[in-house]
This record gives C-alpha cells, sequence and structure tokens, in this order.
C-alpha cells in the first residue's frame, strides 16, 4: 500500500481544511482554482449538518445554552464543538455523541452546568437506545403467570443528581420548567424502548419497579422474592405486571 | 402498479415509479401502497437500526419492491472504505431484497472525518483509477448491481483531464457498474457551470441508465442548491421526457428529503412525473 502523497489525496485535502474552517475559504479555492463563493456553499452546509444533529437529538439541551436564539454563548460553545470534535461516524444523529462529554468537560469553566450534561446524557441515550438494532424476543402483550420473564433488552437504568427525567418530561409537553440549579438527591431514569411501539421512553424509577426488575434480572420466583422482601406474593406480581405492563419486562411467549 | 414489465435499452426490466420512504409518512403511505411502484430507502436512515425502523423497513418490503441509496459510502475519498458500513449494507441488501444500491459518485469523509454532504471528486485519469478500484470493492458485497449516481457539485476543479460524461462512462465501463441518473443534478449542474443539459445526456452510458431521480431545488439566483425541498422544475420535466426518449422505461423515483410535504402532495407530484412522456427531440 503506498502512502505517498498523491494529487487526488492533495485535493482532498485542500477541501478537508476548507469544509472544516481550518483555513480561509478564499486561500484553500485559490489553492484548488475553484470559485471562493462556491467553495463556501460546502462550509455552510457541513457545519449546518451538525448543528441540525445536536438540535434534532439533544432539542432540549441545546434549546436551554441558547441554539435557539443564536446567542453568543452558544455560537462560542458550537465552535469549540465543530472544532473539537468533528463527526466520525456516517450516521448523522452520531454527529451529536460526542456533545455530553464536551460539555462535561466545560463546566469548570463555566459554559455548562452539571445539569446541563446530565440531560444531554438523557437525550443522548433516548438516541442510542432508538437505534439500538437488538431484537425483542417474542412475548407476550401483558403479564401472564408462569410465563418467562426477561429485561427488556434495551433497558439503560441511569443515574443523575438531578431530576431530569421530570425536566424534559414537562420541556417536551413545551411547559418550559425551571432549570435545576445545584444538585440534590441521585435519582435513576429508566431509559428502553417501548416493546408496543418500537419508540424510545423514558421515566423516573420507582422503588416498585426497581424491585420488580431487580427480581427479574436474579431471576427469583415470586414466591422467593416475596419471603425475601417480606411482602405478599399480590405485592410482588402487581409489580411485574406493572413493569411488564410498561415494556420493561417482557413475559416470554 | 405497472401493468406490464416495461424494459429499457438498460436491458433491466423498469420497477415503474418510486418515491423515498420517508419518516413523516411512515404511518400512512401504507394505506395508498398502490399509488406507489416502488420504494427507495436511504442506507442510513435504516442501517443497524432496531425499533420502528426496522419494523417500516420490513412492512415495506413486504409491500413494494426495495432499492437502496446511501450517501455515506464515500466511494472518492483517499480514505479507506468503512469495512463495518459496507457489512452492515449487506446485510440489509439481503434483509430487503434490494433490487439493486447506490451512493453518489463523491467523498462525503475523509481523514476520519464525516462530511455528511457530497463532495465532488476532480475528473482525473488518478480518481477514475481509485474510483474504478473501488467500486470493484463494494461490487463484491452482494450479487444485485451497483449504481453510481451523478451529483450535484458546486465548484469545478481545475486540472481536470476530462468532462463528466466522459469519466461517467469511463468509469461505468471499467467497473461495470450501473448509473443512477439524476435529472434534477444534470439541470441543476447545467446551470450552475454553464453547459448544455441535453448534450450531456446523449454524452452519457445511458444503456447503463437503470434508475432515474426526480427532484426539485432552490434557485438562488446566481446559483441553483440541490435542496430535495420542492416540486420539480418544469425544465427538468422537459430533460426527464428527453431522457426517457432515449433510454426507453426506466425505474423512476421522487427524491424529496427537505420541506417534506404531506402525502397528497408528494403522490400528486409522483403522478405528475408518471405522465411524463418520452419525446424524441429537445423542445
Ligand atoms: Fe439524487
Amino acid at each position: 500500500m503506498t502512502t505517498e502523497r498523491t494529487d487526488l489525496e492533495a485535493l482532498q485535502r485542500h477541501m478537508h481544511t476548507a469544509v472544516k474552517g481550518l483555513a480561509p475559504v478564499h486561500v484553500v479555492a485559490a489553492a484548488l482554482g475553484v470559485d471562493a463563493k462556491r467553495l463556501a456553499i460546502y462550509h455552510r452546509m457541513i457545519r449546518h449538518h451538525v448543528v441540525a444533529a445536536l438540535q434534532t437529538r439533544l432539542g432540549a439541551t441545546t434549546a436551554l445554552l441558547g441554539a435557539g436564539e443564536e446567542t453568543p454563548a452558544w455560537e462560542r460553545l458550537l465552535a469549540a464543538y465543530l472544532a473539537d470534535c468533528p463527526p466520525s461516524h456516517w450516521a448523522l444523529g452520531h454527529a451529536a455523541g460526542a456533545f455530553p462529554g464536551f460539555l462535561a468537560e466545560r463546566v469548570e469553566a463555566g459554559d455548562a452546568t452539571g445539569f446541563h450534561v446530565a440531560l444531554a446524557e438523557l437525550e443522548w441515550a433516548l438516541y442510542t437506545v432508538n437505534r439500538d438494532a437488538t431484537r425483542l424476543p417474542p412475548h407476550h402483550r401483558a403479564y401472564v403467570e408462569g410465563a418467562p420473564l426477561a429485561l427488556n433488552p434495551t433497558l439503560q437504568i441511569l443515574e443523575w443528581p438531578y431530576p431530569v427525567a421530570a425536566f424534559l418530561a414537562a420541556f417536551n409537553r413545551g411547559e418550559g420548567p425551571a432549570v435545576p440549579t445545584a444538585p440534590g438527591d441521585p435519582e435513576l431514569v429508566l431509559v428502553f424502548r417501548r416493546p408496543a411501539s418500537g419508540n424510545p421512553y423514558f421515566h423516573a424509577a420507582t422503588p416498585a419497579l426497581l424491585f420488580a426488575l431487580k427480581m427479574v434480572h436474579d431471576g427469583l420466583t415470586v414466591a422467593d422474592a416475596a419471603a425475601a422482601s417480606g411482602q405478599p406474593a399480590e405485592a410482588v406480581q402487581a409489580a411485574l405486571a406493572d413493569a411488564v405492563q410498561q415494556g420493561l419486562v417482557l413475559a416470554l411467549a | 402498479m405497472p401493468g406490464r414489465v416495461e424494459v429499457g435499452m438498460s436491458g433491466v426490466a423498469s420497477l415503474g415509479h418510486g418515491v423515498g420512504l420517508r419518516r413523516p409518512h411512515w404511518d400512512t403511505i401504507f394505506a395508498e401502497a398502490d399509488r406507489v411502484d416502488f420504494v427507495e430507502i436511504l442506507t442510513e436512515n435504516f442501517l443497524g437500526e432496531g425499533g420502528r425502523a426496522r419494523r417500516v423497513l420490513e412492512q415495506a418490503a413486504a409491500t413494494w419492491p426495495i432499492v437502496l441509496h446511501g450517501t455515506a459510502l464515500s466511494i472518492g475519498s483517499v480514505s479507506p472504505l468503512d469495512a463495518d458500513y459496507l457489512a452492515g449494507l449487506a446485510d440489509l441488501i439481503r434483509a430487503t431484497g434490494a433490487r439493486w444500491f447506490s451512493d453518489h459518485l463523491c467523498f462525503s469523509s475523509a481523514f476520519g472525518v464525516e462530511y455528511h454532504d457530497l463532495l465532488p471528486v476532480p475528473f482525473t485519469a488518478e480518481a477514475l483509477d481509485h474510483v474504478v478500484a473501488r467500486v470493484k470493492q463494494v461490487q463484491t458485497i452482494a450479487n444485485v448491481p451497483f449504481l453510481l449516481e451523478n451529483p450535484s457539485y458546486y465548484v469545478q476543479y481545475a486540472g481536470a483531464e476530462m468532462g463528466e460524461a466522459e469519466f461517467l462512462s469511463t468509469l461505468c465501463a471499467r467497473a461495470d457498474c450501473g448509473l443512477l441518473l439524476d435529472v434534477n443534478n444534470v439541470y441543476v449542474n447545467s446551470r450552475n457551470h454553464g453547459y448544455d443539459p441535453y448534450a450531456f445526456i446523449d454524452a452519457l452510458p445511458l444503456d447503463r441508465v437503470l434508475q432515474i431521480h426526480m427532484a426539485g431545488h432552490d434557485d438562488l439566483g446566481d446559483v441553483i442548491i440541490d435542496t430535495h425541498g420542492a416540486a420539480c422544475v418544469d425544465p427538468v420535466l422537459d430533460l426527464y421526457a428527453y431522457t426517457l426518449g432515449r433510454t426507453g422505461p426506466v425505474s423512476t423515483l421522487l427524491e424529496w428529503d427537505n420541506a417534506i410535504p404531506s402525502q397528497a402532495v408528494l403522490l400528486a407530484e409522483l403522478e405528475r412525473i408518471r405522465a411524463v412522456r418520452p419525446v424524441g427531440a429537445r423542445p
């Protein structure tokens, strides 16, 4: 395999430099013998694709950071993101994947808060759950006593010291919820793909749901779980039925 | 649905008139399945997807003939082809029973960065050798035809050693691949770079055309941007009629990717394209 620099490679290096904004467009245009205004179209379009990916996949986070109004703070953040985290995956949505980590590194400098990071992580988790190619095994629509149980293979259990699930749900309803400023008690959030619709879903975990998930994870019978937790068997079954109803646990066919 | 099998000069039966399968129409398009003869799947919208996308894909494959169309292959890039992408593409071709798969004559990634856009390759002998070798590599992943599309482009590099039509002709012959002829792109390029679109069509290897793309664009006055965000303009329909006069029946697909309209508008536009009759001479 040859590693020598070819004309084709030199041309693509020039284009790369221009579209990534690593050199002024007119300089690259002169080197390539192309029209600078036309070359600038590519720079704009390629930048636009990343911005669109951020605003689509991380809609709540980017809105809080001023993307809608294109505030100076947002533009600074965006410029740094475009420079530091160029897309490296063929899926356009992945162009937003480095943003939560990028924000986390900017908390100390005051460009983002821990809440922004948490919200970005939740929104990104929803994207990955939606894309998850895992196929769900054949299952019943509702809890069936005696049917083998399995955790929804798309389930992610995530923890943040902010009420991000409640915030995002309210944001998605268009309510303009208050933004938490300081961390509080840790909260577990369940992110998964709903078996019935195939759509991603999230909500804050409740003790009953966590109990059902642990029971299925550990392969306990209703009787064992009831004995271990000191609850009546009916309560255990109700927790399981709720988890199956929500699609967190699958009653295998 | 086409009443009978129609074969143009490519020797491959036309699938008729189709549309791209776009998310806003997922819930409704199947109810009007008989208004669409075949469906084009954007590879990147379904590759590696579970959930809803996968279900829609399976339903589509059970309803219509499927063709796959990608934007991320980056056939002209000096960086190696993405092996994971190719493996996923091969799976998708198998899973959908795709009649063929296509991408653009361009580079859409290089040096580890994805542009998510189609950057033109220079029309040089070196680029031609490079693309031919890579097309041959891509053709090994499946036993259905691979088509390259003539993209729209906004810059013309200095130092071209041949014209675009000659580049495409030689490429198709040497790599033994098909051509996805985007008639709107021909029109857009002819306006942006000042050439005769009819002479360009005449110079193409029309026996290699297995599929045609039709789309709308955004005319900004000093430049036309290929947005796929509007209805086809009349000059593009005229050029399509002329092309059909040369090729005979060819599978024709309406692309509408931005400002995606209602299904009613989309299907009405498809009917407008379906009504175009081949003509023997330029208007
Ligand atoms: Fe096209």
